[in-house]
């Protein structure tokens, strides 16, 4: 059977389609998609190209900043505004594939791919979804991390927009530690983001990619941070609680036990330059 | 980059008047590539052509128990379901052509799987995209066995058995040997001498290929009776040979077209197309094309092997290495193919390019239920190199010394003895490390700056010592030739296992050679022969050796000069050619 590749001028018409045929998927950029069609994967049957332009909208100027789905990493490096997403942008594959690739797109990934969305998730970024919710009503958004709660396999949410507040100077670092330099596929990627008041680290957000399929949060390593000055001892601290708290996976790429040693190093190579 | 011809070194080993050799020279094909017009095997069209996708093993390790093709049969563009049943000489193994290993594995599984993604059946239907749906439509039964992915864990007594050819899981070499044996002095009493020992254990991923275009090939019917076939093979020849015996047919009816090889590097050796698109010719009449995808070409195309390696070093307090003993086990993956040539490529390797008066190793070729490894740039030296210069880091740490000069003190000198008892020559170590260091502002002391390959080998270095082995015991002094007679019906008649002695011009050996003793009858004649004292190039012969009607004799080397013969290895040209 071939595969049907349909344009939609409209978001919401389009999540409808979604809901009520289980072997559509929308088409981001397609650098995950198309090397899937290209081989022939029979899973693939509709393919949706939405073309509604409120999926390449960005707002930048203010403290509120959301970003259509549709947003290629290019995009995002155009935008000084976006500064402090352009170390994750950019060490999205190679240029080529940074003009085709999709915050929407880079959101489903499976590991090792998903930096753009680790950094997200430290950033404590939520997530407008399409689907009849158009008008004043569209307002209700979830907290990112119920993207990475589903395996990607199950049906996903058909994604609008991402919201987040700009982040202070120094608020947040990115880590991406690949075999392959410049831009290989990671074996961890490693967002930290910490409000400091007063000496202290009020609140911190640490996000981890590659560690299981989709991006998660290393909520106890964030706890041992929080109320305490980052020290030496503090970062000890937070390093020797990675894996009580995750498991990391074992890939062709690297060991689960490699995974788990780079994670602690490039924690504390993040917590010392934030020190 | 500009090269730097470094021609002050070696100058007088050098032919500068030569037209080619030494001098900077075009590609032949560089003209055709970066004008697009480089012909490759997939540009070729053919009217109706056909396409193969094969339906592969999801499991490490099953049994088949049924597989049923009912509904991919009737799919739309469905010509033919090729099994195993179908191919004439459903077993094979790619180096039986020179006499190398025993048949191992099938073009398509019959009654189990070995290895994840190990094709099953070949589906030929009118486009891929219909190949692809009837892939997904077939349904196998199996039973899902015990598999083993490590190569110590799949030689301990009671692992599965991944191939069944050989059941302990460990390749047969020559004379039915589970690994290859090189003996060289006696390790034992220098690693009890020795200021320290260093150990370690290292670990080698296998590697991928990954050339640009994958491995594909397109087969037609002729209308002299002949199969045309397009191919991307790196050996033409050897892959005609290959599907001439799995198709059962005459050499002269199968047409071999290559050309341009988008990128081998010894992944495409193994002839993974080229059988089923020529089968599917035959027994559809037309056009047949199979072309691995991606993840078809990083999955099931073989990776070179990955390797595990222990070294123990017997280091003296003054920098030299006196005893070095290595173990290794190489992952062939479910079956053979080039690994177990591998690792006789690799003994001849040991000890690294150091001068060591006593090494002991032994190599293995281990199955597991992991992706067949072959060819791959070095395969056999390579790993086991990143092993040994590891192993020199830590030799140097443990010394307390800089490790280039280390690695200087214990380089070859030319005329030094090599473990497998070539005399080095042209060993260009010393002035390769003494070259980096240079252009790196690399700090050598004066002496080891002062150094070169060309003085301070041969004499002493150039002796055999004499050699402990397990089935002779010490072997004397010198000893170069171990020479086995048998005249027993159905054996090889006799076979010398040759090892080269110095050459007019280099350092002689020793002057007074240790007498041999007189040949004694052995108690078994299991041990009338031993590898242990070569390594290398030791025809086959069984593994029980029935009486002999002369007894075994060790004869030493003639003593005095003697031309050195170049020594035709059987599978050094096929090793040259793939590279
Ligand atoms: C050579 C190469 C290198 C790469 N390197 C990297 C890398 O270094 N880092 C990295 O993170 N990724 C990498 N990738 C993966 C990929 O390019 C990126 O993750 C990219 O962001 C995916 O976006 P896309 O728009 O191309 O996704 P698509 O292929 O279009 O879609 C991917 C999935 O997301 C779904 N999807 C897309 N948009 C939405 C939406 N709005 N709502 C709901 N679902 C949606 C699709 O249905 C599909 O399931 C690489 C890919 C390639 C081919």
């Amino acid at each position: 059977m071939p595969v049907k590749i349909e344009s939609m001028a409209d978001l919401d018409a389009a999540a409808q389609v979604l809901a009520g045929d289980k072997t559509a998927q929308v088409l981001g950029g397609g650098t995950i998609l198309m090397p899937r069609v290209n081989a022939g994967d029979v899973a693939l049957r509709r393919l949706l190209r939405i073309s509604d332009p409120v999926l390449r909208k960005m707002t930048v100027g203010g403290p509120e900043i959301t970003i259509g789905a549709g947003v290629s990493m290019a995009d995002i490096l155009a935008q000084q505004g976006l500064a402090f997403l352009h170390p994750a942008a950019v060490c999205v594959g190679g240029p080529a594939i940074r003009n085709m690739a999709t915050l929407g797109g880079n959101l489903f990934a499976k590991a090792p791919y998903g930096d753009l969305a680790v950094l997200l998730l430290a950033l404590g970024t939520e997530v407008s979804l399409a689907g009849g919710r158009t008008g004043p009503g569209a307002a209700r958004r979830d907290p990112i991390e119920v993207l990475f709660r589903q395996s990607t396999d199950a049906r996903a949410p058909l994604v609008r927009a991402v919201h987040l507040a700009r982040p202070k100077a120094g608020q947040v670092q990115f880590h991406k530690m690949a075999r392959t330099n410049p831009r290989g596929p990671a074996v961890v990627t490693l967002a930290v983001s910490l409000e400091v008041s007063a000496g202290r680290i009020a609140k911190a957000r640490i996000a981890l990619g590659g560690i299981e399929t989709r991006p998660c949060l290393a909520v106890g390593v964030a706890r041992t941070l929080e109320g305490a000055a980052l020290s030496e001892a503090a970062i000890t601290r937070a390093c020797a609680e990675v894996l009580r708290e995750l498991t990391p996976r074992s890939d062709a790429l690297a060991s689960g036990w490699y995974r788990g040693e780079m994670a602690q190093l490039h924690l504390r190579r993040i917590l010392q330059q934030m020190m | 980059m500009s090269v730097d011809f470094r021609k002050d070194i070696f100058a007088k080993e050098r032919d500068d008047n030569l037209n080619e050799i030494g001098k900077p020279t075009r590609r032949q094909d560089i003209l055709g590539h970066v004008t697009g017009r480089s012909p490759f095997f997939d540009d070729h069209r053919f009217d109706g052509l056909l396409h193969i996708k094969c339906v592969r093993s999801p499991h490490h390790h099953a049994r088949i128990r049924a597989i049923d093709t009912t509904r991919a049969e009737t799919m739309p563009g469905v010509v033919r379901i090729i099994r195993g049943s179908d191919v004439p000489v459903n077993l094979n193994t790619l180096l039986s052509l020179l006499d190398f290993g025993k048949d191992d594995e099938p073009v398509l599984a019959e009654s189990k799987v070995a290895y994840m993604g190990e094709p099953v059946l070949a589906i030929v239907a009118q486009s891929e995209a219909q190949a692809h749906e009837a892939v997904a439509a077939v349904r196998i039964d199996y039973e899902v066995l015990p598999h083993v992915l490590d190569v110590e864990e799949a030689i301990k007594p009671g692992a599965a058995v991944v191939n069944e050819t050989y059941p302990g899981n460990k390749f047969e070499f020559y004379g039915g040997n589970d690994h290859q044996k090189l003996r060289f002095g006696d390790v034992a009493p220098a690693f009890a001498r020795a200021d320290h020992i260093v150990e370690g254990r290292y670990q080698m991923a296998p590697i991928e290929q990954a050339p640009i275009e994958p491995n594909g090939a397109i087969a037609a019917p002729q209308t002299n009776d002949r199969y045309v076939c397009y191919t991307s093979t790196q050996g033409l020849f050897f892959s005609l040979g290959t599907v001439a015996k799995l198709l059962n047919v005459e050499s002269n009816r199968l047409h071999f077209i290559g050309g341009t090889v988008g990128g081998g590097f010894g992944g495409k050796v193994d002839s993974l197309c080229e059988p089923l698109a020529i089968l599917g010719a035959m027994l559809t009449g037309r056009a047949v094309r199979y072309v691995l995808d991606r993840a078809e070409e990083m999955q099931v195309s073989a990776p070179r092997s990955a390797e595990l390696w222990y070294v123990k070093d017997g280091l003296a307090a003054d920098g030299r290495i006196i005893a070095r003993q290595l173990t290794g086990y190489f992952d062939s993956g479910a079956y053979t193919r080039l690994t177990g040539y591998g690792v006789v490529k690799c003994i001849g390797h040991l000890p690294g390019p150091y001068t060591i008066p006593n090494v002991h190793s032994d190599a293995y070729c281990v199955y597991t239920n992991r992706t067949p490894a072959t060819a791959m740039r070095g395969f056999g030296v390579t790993a086991v190199d990143f092993a040994i210069e590891r192993q020199m880091d830590k030799g140097a740490r443990a010394l307390g010394m800089d490790p280039f000069e280390f690695r200087l003190i214990n380089a070859y000198r030319d005329g030094d003895m090599k473990a497998h008892r070539r005399l080095a020559g042209n060993c260009a170590l010393i002035e390769s490390i003494q070259a980096a260091a240079e252009r790196v502002d690399y700090p050598l002391g004066a002496e080891f700056r002062a150094m070169t390959s060309m003085s301070g080998g041969g004499g002493e270095r150039a002796l055999i010592p004499p050699t402990r082995t397990e089935r002779l015991g010490m072997l004397p002094a010198g000893t170069s030739t171990v020479e086995v007679k048998t005249t027993a019906p159905g054996l090889v008649p006799q076979f010398g296992v040759d090892l080269p002695v110095p050459a007019t011009g280099l350092p002689a050996p020793s002057p007074t050679p240790t007498p041999v003793p007189a040949p004694k009858a052995p108690e078994t004649r299991a041990t009338t022969y031993d590898y242990g004292a070569s390594g290398l190039s030791a025809p086959p012969a069984p593994k029980e050796v029935p009486p002999a009607t002369e007894p075994a004799a060790l004869t030493k080397s003639q003593p005095g000069p003697v031309t050195p013969k170049p020594r035709y290895s059987r599978y050094s040209s096929l090793g040259n050619r793939r590279r």
